[in-house]
């Protein structure tokens, strides 16, 4: 009997009741800025890799069996895997493709301690329960309706059972919970810390103060400070505990927790930026996930209604000229997008300007033909045109986060610093000089410097 | 519920097998995410300074402020060893380098390891680090890493003074 009860019990909290808008919007999401981090953050630290023929992986055992890492082989990772998370965010899911998105993103800090961000194991602990999610379609949650208006109301919710969405829920309570259990020493606890932290301190110098002209001892307001933000961690650890249960039962307790445990998460990692400390895109991982938590469902389908207008209107558009196409029409129409989708891989790959693009888009033009043409020859023309349109996005997204953002300017000048140190003139003067092209900085003064030391260089080594 | 021709047994399973195997890793999952923190603050002689997958963000020990130094004996044509400090700054990535004053021993021992196979002459490589906790002027007890070149072997000491 009490065996019958755990089991109950314990089905009830893994199977029960999810509103399926929740998975969703948290696959699309998470997925869409893995796919930018990729681009924008991870392929700027490729020059890194193998320099000096040293690495360590973060595992004794893929020191043995890999290659040296390199910085080819970490862009043609991150550019690849930013890819195929973009396509998972705009097609239903295949569990097979998000597996090798999530392997692949796992490889690529696992291959050496240059990347030891905690949040980078985090995100592929949520890559690996986003596997395990129901494999929703935009159809799903929005269908057309005859007038062509789509549903986008709690009235249309539809739940179903999703235990890795509940995993995650869970998973994220246990990051919580240590957080606050790191938290616990004296070195924390008497604030010390927070107070050595220029980042937050300096900020706050104003506060310190006025609380020393009000006569507050200013160790007690540090203390104090550590101490909420502990309670803070624990609170949000409980939040992200019951509300992954929310959707069974209308209940005013699990709304209370849900704008709790936001305006908690909000406060932590939206206040991390402000303070100007930033860990990558860390804290839009953490407001994203807690939004998809913590936020009523009807308000989550009101926003997604909005977020998936440009994909529903293609679906659309695609369903129509679907209908009147024939076999003919389609074969010829998925043959030519084969074509052009592969020759925009490798234009693209050559003209991103760094190790590893031109390999990346030879392999996904490879990668590419082979799949669009599987569906070809199964006549699956929709999904055909389908993928092919979203492939032409991702590369041209992809091409644009790198091209316009920082990427080559902070590869190029953070390799031409190391040269300088190593004495690598020769390598310097080149380096230097391809990232006073792709220069962004605003900073003029840093931008003068920079192009008098090429001149020095070119000057000692006579060119 | 959703239409359940995009429901799978394996994201949503129904009573039976599946359901019940699926309960085992997810069981098996929990326990691991709890333990692999947890092992940061149990066991005999833990090393505080790995603080990966342990989810400690902020903590005080990555905010020391460390000083380390890295020093080989060369042996000399007289037959005697001179010790000469040793620039990273000239040889590896500052990543690295971070990472040695932050104590991640592979790094270190895999550093110390290469100072031995670079240059035959270098007999012994030993590595010393001191550092203090935020917010205090005393040094917390050191570390100290040393590679006989020879034989191959480490001799670590913790709370070198």
């Amino acid at each position: 009997m009490m065996l019958f009860r755990i089991k109950s019990a314990w089905d009830r909290f893994w199977y029960g009741e999810v509103s399926a808008i929740r998975p969703y919007l948290l696959m699309k999401f998470v997925l869409l800025i893995v796919a930018f981090d990729c681009w924008v953050l991870h392929v700027r630290r490729g020059w890194h890799y193998g320099l000096d023929g040293f690495n360590v992986a973060h595992f004794n055992l893929l020191d043995v069996l890999q290659p040296l890492p390199s910085p080819e082989l970490y862009v043609v990772l991150m550019i690849l895997t930013g890819i195929l998370a973009f396509i998972s965010a705009f097609t239903r899911p295949h569990r097979g493709l998000l597996a090798i998105t999530t392997l692949m993103y796992t490889y690529g800090w696992m291959m050496s301690r240059i990347d030891s961000y905690q949040h980078h194991y985090l995100i592929s602990l949520i890559l690996f329960a986003i596997v395990f999610m129901p494999k929703l379609h935009v159809s799903d949650l929005y269908p057309p309706t005859v007038s062509g208006k789509c549903h986008g109301s709690a009235k249309h919710a539809r739940n179903l059972s999703s235990w890795a969405y509940v995993l995650l829920g869970v998973n994220m309570a246990i990051v919580y919970l240590f957080t606050a259990v790191a938290k616990t020493d004296n070195d924390w606890l008497s604030g010390n810390v927070l107070r050595s932290m220029s980042f937050i301190q300096e900020p706050l110098s104003s506060v310190e103060f006025k609380l020393a002209y009000l006569g507050i001892s200013l160790d007690l307001f540090w203390k104090a400070v550590a101490i909420s933000v502990m309670t803070g961690e624990i609170v949000l650890s409980a939040s992200y505990l019951i509300s992954v249960n929310r959707d069974r039962e209308k209940k005013l307790f699990y709304a209370i927790t849900g704008w709790v445990g936001l305006l908690l998460a909000a406060g932590f990692h939206l206040g991390l930026e402000l303070f100007d400390f930033r860990i990558g895109w860390f804290s839009l991982y953490m407001v994203v996930i807690a939004c998809v938590y913590f936020l009523p469902r009807s308000l989550l389908f009101k926003a997604g209604s909005v977020i998936t207008l440009p994909e529903r209107k293609i679906r659309d558009l695609l369903k129509k000229s679907a209908d009147k196409r024939t076999v003919i029409t389609g074969s010829v129409t998925t043959g030519i997008a084969i074509l052009l989708n592969a020759s925009l891989c490798i234009y693209a790959g050559y003209g991103l300007d760094l190790p590893g693009a031109v390999e990346a888009g030879y392999i996904g033009a490879v990668l590419l033909v082979i799949s669009l043409s599987y569906l070809l020859f199964n006549k699956q023309y929709r999904n055909a045109l389908q993928y092919s349109l979203v492939i032409t996005l991702s590369v041209i997204l992809m091409w644009g986060a790198i091209a316009l953002s920082e990427t080559r300017f902070r590869y190029y000048s953070g390799l031409g610093v190391y040269n300088l140190r190593t004495n690598e003139l020769g390598a310097a003067l080149e380096n230097l000089e391809k990232a006073n092209i792709y220069e962004r900085e605003e900073n003029r003064e840093k931008q003068r410097m920079r192009e008098r030391l090429v001149e020095q260089l070119k000057r000692r080594l006579n060119r | 519920m959703i239409n359940d021709t995009h429901q799978d047994v394996i994201s949503s399973p129904p009573p039976g097998k599946v359901r019940s195997l699926i309960s085992v890793i997810i069981a098996l999952f929990i326990i691991w995410q709890i333990l692999l923190p947890a092992s940061y603050y149990l066991g005999a002689d833990p090393d505080i300074y790995d603080e990966r997958f342990s989810w400690r963000m902020f903590s005080s020990t990555i905010q020391q402020t460390c000083i380390f130094n890295i020093n080989e004996d060369i042996k000399s044509s007289d037959g005697n060893a001179v010790t000469s400090r040793v620039d990273l700054r000239r040889t590896v990535d500052q990543i690295w380098i971070d990472q040695v004053a932050k104590n991640v021993q592979p790094v270190i021992r895999k550093l110390l390891n290469r100072r031995c196979k670079n240059n035959p002459m270098v007999s012994e490589v030993h590595f010393t680090r001191n550092c203090r906790t935020p917010g205090s002027f005393n040094p917390v007890p050191g570390d100290s890493i040393s590679l006989n070149c020879d034989s191959g072997e480490y001799s670590a000491i913790r709370g070198v003074k």
